[in-house]
């Protein structure tokens, strides 16, 4: 069985132990979140910050394109060519390329294609201008571009280099186009200015695209023009990487980064080291903290405990001490005071059953003298027979018989007309000793004659009767025994027509204590009385009532019959 | 004790639930869609046109549109202003606002829009005869004001110049008929010429003093465009002719408050453009079937200019 010191200490480390895992593990998981989120919020805006300047730029540049394709001069310049062919003319249209080109740094160079002379002229300072541009080349540059939305990828029509960034516009000249004119974009100056900065140890891929994902310019050298194989459905679903993905509304051009999760989140171990300390940490404070509740609460309960084995044990003087003034305090008072009315109970027991022994051992001894009495006076009476003193026989017969009834009986109780019996021999002695007539009348309902009644409970007050009440030399005594039920209680009255008795004596006898007389006669009022409480407590009691001539005596007391049967 | 370990597994379960949905991967994403608006304007260079743009970006954001605003160098660029606003078509912009410098023709972007379904507004100028919605104030009755105006500064009487921008821009020619239809209910006055094509450019002094030696009698000049109106003023030839003009623009302001313009019509281009790209936005969600939105042009003098600038500071 696990004690209660346990539980609390297993409760405390298991309450402990799971808040502080869970709390670790959610700060964890939101720093781990936080920091992740903050490196793709400033990272994806640094992004469209640089794709927007892209397309800024690249809106400039198209704007000075248009501008140069409106340019009248040009007009009037192209139109000129295509009639005397003169290559000073074609310097003359590179010159007006120039001040523009010099308008936005971003354009490289202007090329303008005369699709019909197959000439191309530049804005560069080397080659000004090609001559016999292949048909095939400007055609396929215009079904690549003709009503489709720049930047293109366009191929360098002179030095057939990788394909560049490129705006290709129409020269418009009284609703004829004349020319086309290509505002070219270095893929290094793109490089440099978009790209480069980019660079760094976390940074697995960096693309440039354009409006169909091809790539204009990378950081690793990759080959331009080709398709990005970049799944841009599915870009936040990779595990291994975190990609970016910004698209310019213009240009179309795209900036897709894929940087490596685990380097970027790489200061999240330590993180993960700090949090698992601070866990461990207050896992061990935890433990010393929770052992010490532990003991602390466990403490009162138990010497609680011992105190209640060793009273189970039979150690009633043992007490609980008491600590504290919780509810196990209360216990501890609570349980001292229930030993302390224990002690108290087993006391008055042990007391009142010594009164009893007492009672008995002195009915006993009063048993013990008619006994021997009876014996003697038995071989008296055969004596007087024999002798033929048959009155005096008889007499001793009575006074035998007295004793008979008194002791026949084996216990403490006789029944009311047991009572009566023994009343009635006895008056007849009296009589006969101070040689007077004794007048008594028992009026004895039928339904108590069976009850139970504490052995000559009677006799003593009659003997009061004839010693102190009636006068026995004027013959007029007469004593009247009435026993009834009354409400729950046998009431039996003993009332004489003697000289009565005074307030102040019969004070003096109830007040009397009870003492240990010699004798038949000798069982006075304080021995009925202490007999009853013995026997019924407050259940039963006596009382002296006064009359004009004479005096009652009432007891009452449980009408109980020797069945056991309450009446 | 059972309930106690029932309610700890119950927030303890509780917890791994919150732990579980904190755990939402926040990966590299791509940036929100949000629409695009391509815009011709018919100049990048003037104040007017600067504060069009302010106008139009300010409405964007609080509507959540992107303003792809493109424009010629000069007024006059009617093919580059073309080629701009066919670019945005080609790019496929979800709404398209022009301010078209050519009125008269049917230009091929408004064919391309209508093949690919891309919707037109005009804003500042429209269309002539044209369906699309237009957004800016009554030119015809601004012209009238403003006609209406030098006519009581000079009593009734006299004959008045019209300088004007081109008059194949609905603004210009609508300001024009607005002047001359007020001119016409006056007995004592006239329009003398009216000279046109200088929207957003310089008259030059040689201009001025051909003008001045050819009308001797014109001693009020109405100018259909602020920045024209200003290069006047700013000539020495122009002498102590009474002028008025229109758009809002700082320095026609002060020149108004210092009694070099007689009155101008105040065009807010701010408030053309924030309204341009609000209609727009309420054309796209369904919310608006109107065709037209006409702003109110106060009508600023030296008496109530100081107020129009403290509010407009303010």
């Amino acid at each position: 069985m696990k004690s209660i010191r346990s539980k609390i200490l297993g409760s405390i480390l298991f309450i402990t132990i799971l808040t502080s895992l869970v709390i670790t593990i959610i700060f964890y998981r939101k720093s781990a979140d936080t920091i992740e989120e903050n490196y793709i919020s400033s990272n994806q805006e640094r992004n469209r910050q640089l794709i927007e300047n892209l397309d800024q730029n690249m809106q400039g540049i198209y704007h000075v394109l248009v501008a140069t394709s409106c340019d009248e001069e040009l007009k009037v310049l192209i139109e000129e060519f295509s009639q005397n062919k003169e290559d000073a003319v074609l310097e003359q249209i590179s010159t007006i390329l120039k001040t523009y080109n010099k308008q936005n740094t971003a354009i490289s160079s202007f090329h303008l294609i005369l699709p019909e002379e197959q000439v191309l002229v530049t804005s560069e300072a080397y080659p000004i201008y090609k001559k016999v541009v292949e048909k095939k080349s400007i055609e396929g540059m215009l079904e690549e571009t003709t009503d489709k939305a720049g930047p293109f990828l366009l191929n360098n029509l002179i030095s057939g280099k990788s394909p560049h960034l490129g705006f290709v516009e129409t020269i418009v000249d009284n609703g004829k186009i004349t020319g086309y004119i290509c505002a070219n974009i270095e893929e290094r100056y793109l490089y440099y200015n978009y790209i480069s900065e980019l660079k760094n140890d976390t940074v697995n891929e960096v693309f440039l695209l354009d409006r169909e994902n091809k790539v204009i310019s990378t950081v690793d050298g990759g080959v331009i023009n080709e398709r990005a194989t970049i799944n841009i459905e599915n870009i936040d679903q990779d595990d291994q990487n975190i990609n970016f993905y910004s698209k310019a509304p213009f240009s179309g051009c795209a900036l897709y980064i894929s940087v490596s999760r685990e380097a970027v989140l790489g200061d999240l171990s330590q993180i993960r080291i700090y949090y698992g300390g601070i866990f461990f940490l207050c896992l061990v404070l935890a433990i010393i903290l929770a052992a010490y509740v532990a003991r602390r609460i466990y403490e009162p309960v138990e010497t609680l405990a011992i105190t209640v084995k060793d009273v189970s044990e039979g150690n009633l003087e043992q007490r609980a001490k008491v600590t504290t003034k919780d509810e196990i305090g209360t216990l501890s008072v609570e349980f001292n005071q229930m030993l302390d009315h224990i002690e108290e109970l087993i006391g008055q027991v042990i007391e009142k059953e010594n009164l009893k022994k007492d009672a008995e051992l002195e009915a006993l001894q009063y048993q013990v003298t008619p006994h021997f009495m009876y014996n003697t006076l038995n071989s008296i009476k055969y004596a007087a027979r024999i002798r033929g003193e048959h009155e005096l026989a008889d007499l001793i017969a009575s006074f035998v018989e007295l004793l008979q009834a008194s002791i026949s009986k084996k216990g403490a109780f006789l029944t009311v007309s047991e009572e009566i019996y023994i009343l009635k021999n006895y008056v007849r002695l009296q009589e006969f000793r101070s040689n007077s007539e004794i007048q008594m009348i028992c009026d004895i309902a039928p339904e108590v004659q069976d009850c139970l009644l504490p052995r000559l409970i009677l006799q003593p007050l009659v003997e009061n009767s004839l010693l102190h009440g009636i006068d026995l030399k004027e013959n007029s005594g007469k004593i009247v025994i009435k026993a009834e039920k009354r409400e729950d209680s046998l009431y039996i009255e003993v009332t004489d027509n003697g000289r009565g008795i005074s307030e102040e004596k019969i004070e003096e006898i109830m007040n009397q204590k009870a003492k240990k007389t010699k004798g038949f006669t000798a069982i006075g009022v304080p021995n009925i009385k202490e007999r009853l409480k013995l026997y019924y407590g407050e259940k039963a009691g006596m009382q002296y009532i006064r009359n004009p001539k004479g005096t009652t005596v009432v007891i009452y007391l449980p009408p109980q019959k020797e069945s056991g049967e309450v009446i | 004790m059972k309930r106690i370990i029932r309610c700890v597994f119950a927030v303890s379960f509780a917890m791994i639930l919150l732990v579980g949905c904190n755990n939402k991967g926040v990966n590299g994403a791509k940036e929100k869609d949000e629409y695009t608006i391509g815009v011709v304007a018919k100049s990048v260079k003037s104040e007017y046109w600067l504060s069009v743009r302010s106008g139009m970006e300010a409405a964007a954001e609080e509507v959540g549109a992107k303003v792809m605003f493109f424009a010629p160098e000069a007024e006059e660029d009617k093919e580059a202003q073309e080629k701009l606003a066919m670019s945005l078509i080609q790019h496929n912009v979800d709404a398209l606002a022009t301010a078209p410098i050519d009125a008269l023709g049917i230009p091929d972007y408004l064919l391309e829009a209508k093949k690919k379904g891309i919707p037109v507004v005009t804003y500042d100028s429209a269309f002539d005869n044209s369906d699309y919605a237009y957004i800016g104030i009554d030119n015809r009755k601004a012209g009238y004001k403003m006609a209406e105006y030098i006519a009581k500064t000079m009593n009734y009487q006299g004959e008045i110049g019209i300088v004007s921008g081109k008059l194949d821009q609905m603004c210009h020619k609508e300001r024009v008929e607005g002047i001359q239809q007020y001119i016409e209910t006056i007995p004592g006055m006239k329009v003398a010429y009216i000279e046109s094509g200088y929207s957003g450019a310089k008259m030059s002094g040689e201009k001025i003093v051909q003008l001045r030696d050819a009308y001797p009698q014109v001693k009020g000049l109405v100018v259909t465009s602020a920045v024209t109106a200003l290069g006047i003023v700013e000539s020495a030839e122009a002498g102590n002719m009474k002028m008025v003009t229109i758009d809002v623009q700082e320095d026609a302001l002060y020149a108004l408050q210092n009694k070099k313009l007689t009155g101008l019509v105040a065009q807010s281009g701010f408030d053309i453009g924030y309204e341009t790209v609000k209609y727009i936005d309420e054309v796209r969600k369904g919310t608006s079937e109107k065709e037209e939105i006409i702003l109110d042009a106060q009508f600023l003098t030296s008496d109530n200019v100081e107020v129009f600038i403290e509010k407009h500071t303010k």
